[in-house]
């Protein structure tokens, strides 16, 4: 009898689950599906990582609460200074869609094989200085890059090619791609089985 | 420790999951928000993230340490 594949560890940057849950349609969703699949794959999922998915979840659906319809001058102009560009939507409407939102988040990882990483400790950040910061774009990915290093996942999955990019994966040694690049490969490895 | 693998998920619980996808994306539509609307914010999230989980005192150290690595005569070849 042959042996159990070892399910492949996807590490998921914050882009890959964001996409995943807002839009329709897409690589991001396709991957977040087959990732149910819970003897194939595990997803690697880093405290901060997940930490910002709900917290874009929490500020980007800010919308007008009820009370402010009354001022919508003043909520307007607040919409334009602020750092959020605020979507303006029904009264009330803000807490359901963040609530489905966190609901679908929850939902999924309930249906996957979750290994939840502690964010990285600051020794553990200076220690892995040298080697990454040739290639890195943004002083904020450090934190993220490293939990990726400790966890040496199968892949790192993100849709910011020019965070995560090729200099990156040659600096690493690990192997980072797009969410199509996954599923490609997984295409692949399939088609590679079916026809053996 | 890896999670047991366990088998597929069933039609019952593919069906909710389904369900609770189509909701969410349903509600962002009729707000008018998009995924380019949060992946906008998502460099500031993160940000303000990182400023949550580590010290004032860990943050100064790394953009200490990564301006003196810019600034290094090595890293100026590298990047002319």
């Amino acid at each position: 009898m042959p042996d159990a594949p070892v399910p492949q560890r996807l590490f998921l940057d914050a882009g890959v689950l964001i996409q995943a849950f807002v839009a329709e349609w897409g690589a991001p969703k396709a991957l977040l599906v087959l990732a149910t699949v819970r003897g194939s794959f595990t997803i690697v999922l880093a405290h901060q990582i997940e930490r910002e998915v709900r917290r874009a979840f929490a500020s980007r659906v800010a919308i007008a609460q009820p009370g402010e319809r009354r001022t919508r001058c003043g909520t307007w102009h607040r919409a334009i200074k602020s750092p959020w560009r605020v979507a303006i939507a029904q009264p009330g409407e803000r807490r359901t869609v963040e609530q489905r939102l966190v609901a679908s988040l929850e939902g999924w990882l309930a249906r996957v094989a979750l290994e939840r990483l502690a964010a990285p400790a600051p020794e553990a950040v200076y220690g892995q200085l040298e080697v990454i910061l040739p290639a890195l774009r943004h002083t904020n990915d450090l934190e993220a890059v490293v939990s990726a290093m400790q966890a040496r996942p199968d892949w790192v999955i993100s849709t910011n090619t020019d965070h995560w990019g090729p200099a990156l994966a040659a600096r690493t040694g690990m192997r980072i791609g797009t969410p199509i690049a996954f599923l490609e490969d997984v295409a692949r490895t399939y088609a590679g089985r079916a026809t053996n | 420790m890896r999670p047991e693998p366990v088998g597929p998920i069933d039609a019952g619980d593919d069906a909710e999951m389904e369900l609770l996808l189509a909701q969410s994306a349903r509600a962002l539509a009729r707000a008018g928000i998009t995924a380019e609307d949060f992946l906008e914010a998502l460099p500031a999230v993160r940000a303000e993230v990182r400023r949550e989980i580590y010290d004032e005192g860990y943050l100064r150290e790394i953009d200490r340490r990564v301006a003196a690595y810019r600034q290094a005569p090595a890293y100026s070849s590298r990047e002319g």
